[in-house]
């Protein structure tokens, strides 16, 4: 990659990159709000399993 | 003997949880791409590239290909398009000449006269024109109904800035206009297979696959596998990407550089062109046999994790009917276990699903905001009826949660045995239900009738019965033929 190498302009390189990386950062941060949304779920499922049958609505 | 077979049944139900355990973790790494990716080692880089777009009888998508590429930003005069026609009978002569003269000096129009050998053939005469001269100093390999954004090259080439890289794929986007319910089906699944899963395998080190519809290369990397593409099995872009990375180059995938094609819109046309890809990935199996699960020979591909990723998806319907197998002999020969298991391995089927279907829904929410119904019943909504029963401990259907006694055959009521069988051997019949919604297509059934079945049988089964069918073809060693999937022109950039 010698002759025929353009240079783009760094500020137009650095924008798609910002850009780019904040699509990167967003997708991560919305894995672990859904992560951890489905983990409390999942928690609860367990949980409500080992509730004692009838403890909650026919007391 | 009864502990034995019992013991056996409970490890097939557990084998039949592998792909959905192996894609879940696959997807679990996704997120990690925010952290490990590639862009740090990018850089403004604008290399020669030369296009090459293999061509028969496309004269009608051929036209907006070559116009998307003209509106690319990227330098003027440091890229062309070679169109390698493969002996095309059709008006793509007269589409050529009239493209050469509108855009001099950037198209070009190689002809072989004895085509109909493949994609491979016609790539490598391009390949070979291209690497005689010296000008090219990267090749992008594409197809004629690829749409190119404006800035995906540049997003492409930045990657080669890195000179171990050897390789870069974009995301594919299924770009129909209109859509109908099949395109929408493979919008979604290529947020799962592509935008979700190649982030993942960014972040574990190997791709084992650059779409074959936009594959740049450096020319270092295209000499290094050999200076052509393999024409021994049908799936030449994961042959080059594996080849690649064998070489000790790098293969990116840039989730950002985004390009647009069209898919099939029938489920026949669908079933060929997988079947095509699936043959060609088993072909794959046996050509790489020496790094499965041999970290020494590449670290990449030897890796026991990317080996179960690899075999969980290539052999997916065979695990779906060992799972179903285990859990009908759990319920003769332990029946207090099997609804238990069956809760078990549908319940994580369930949270697998969720998880992955919310996820890509965030991770391309311009796809997901026409394609969200497909990839809600992506499963199927009769798979998900059975995922209900599975979560809620059988009760809506036996109230005790407990399967009726064997022995109790009843057609007529669901409770009865043949209601229990279908339901603990759901993930073998839904491939075979898919199977027959193929042949309903096949036999001209009217769209919304195949339509109706599949979502109701659900387009993940029909992936699944696809490979299954591939799995029977290589075992019968039906004869291999390159089937061009055809293509209209409907693929559309977004405005």
């Amino acid at each position: 990659m010698k002759a025929g190498d353009e240079t783009i302009a760094l500020s137009t390189f650095d924008a798609i990159r910002a850009k780019d990386l904040r699509n990167e950062k967003r997708v991560m941060w919305s894995e672990v709000g859904i992560a951890v949304i489905l983990a409390l779920l999942v928690a609860g499922y367990i949980a409500w399993g080992f509730v004692p049958r009838g403890y909650l609505f026919d007391r | 003997m009864i502990e034995i077979l019992t013991t056996l049944c409970l490890c097939l139900v557990l084998l039949g949880m592998v792909p959905t355990l192996a894609t879940f973790a696959q997807f679990l790494m996704v997120g990690l791409h925010g952290i490990w990716n590639h862009y740090s080692k990018c850089a403004g880089h604008t290399p020669r590239v030369a296009f090459i777009l293999p061509a028969w009888n496309e004269a009608d998508v051929l036209g907006a290909s070559i116009d998307s590429l003209m509106d690319m930003d990227y330098p003027v005069g440091a890229w062309r398009l070679y169109v390698v026609d493969d002996a095309s009978t059709d008006h793509t002569s007269e589409v050529m000449r009239q493209k050469m003269a509108q855009y001099p000096g950037a198209v070009f129009h190689l002809r072989r006269e004895k085509g109909g050998q493949g994609k491979a053939h016609t790539l490598n005469h391009g390949i070979r024109e291209i690497l005689a001269g010296d000008w090219a100093e990267a090749v992008m390999i594409m197809d004629a109904d690829v749409l190119f954004e404006p800035l995906t090259l540049r997003r492409m080439t930045r990657h080669l800035a890195d000179p171990e890289v050897g390789g870069v794929t974009a995301y594919v986007k299924e770009g129909s206009e209109p859509s109908s319910l099949l395109s929408r089906f493979i919008a979604f699944e290529y947020i799962t297979a592509q935008a979700a899963a190649r982030r993942a395998q960014n972040v574990a080190g190997g791709i084992p696959c650059m779409a074959g519809g936009a594959q740049l290369h450096t020319r270092e990397n295209l000499m290094a596998i050999g200076g052509t593409i393999d024409t021994s099995t049908l799936a030449e872009d994961t042959y080059t990407t594996i080849k690649t990375q064998i070489c000790g180059h790098r293969a990116i995938f840039d989730p950002n550089a985004i390009v647009w094609a069209e898919e099939p819109d029938s489920v026949v046309a669908l079933w060929k062109q997988r079947l095509r890809w699936g043959r060609g990935n088993l072909q794959i199996t046996l050509a790489f046999r020496d790094l499965w699960f041999r970290p020494r020979r590449s670290s990449k591909f030897g890796n026991p994790a990317f080996g179960v990723l690899w075999f969980s998806i290539a052999l997916m319907p065979v695990f779906m009917i060992l799972g179903s197998a285990g859990l009908i002999g759990l319920f003769y020969l332990w029946p207090s276990w099997a609804p238990l298991a069956f809760s078990v391995l549908w319940t994580v089927t369930f949270i697998s699903y969720a998880f992955q279907t919310l996820f890509s829904i965030v991770i391309d929410p311009q796809t997901a905001k026409r394609a969200w119904f497909e990839g809600i019943a992506f499963p199927g909504l009769l798979s998900l009826g059975v995922m209900t029963l599975a979560i809620l401990g059988l009760k809506p259907f036996f109230g005790s949660g407990q399967w009726p006694p064997t022995g109790g055959w009843s057609w007529g009521a669901i409770g009865g045995e043949i209601g229990v069988l279908i339901i603990l051997g759901w993930s073998a019949l839904s491939t075979l239900a898919a199977w027959g919604v193929y042949r309903i297509d096949k036999a001209g059934a009217p769209k919304w009738l195949r339509n109706i079945l599949l979502v109701l049988v659900g387009y993940g089964p029909l992936l699944c019965a696809i490979s299954m069918g591939a799995i029977i073809g290589q075992l019968r060693s039906a004869d291999l033929k390159w089937d061009k999937t055809i293509k209209s022109g409907k693929a559309r950039l977004p405005t």
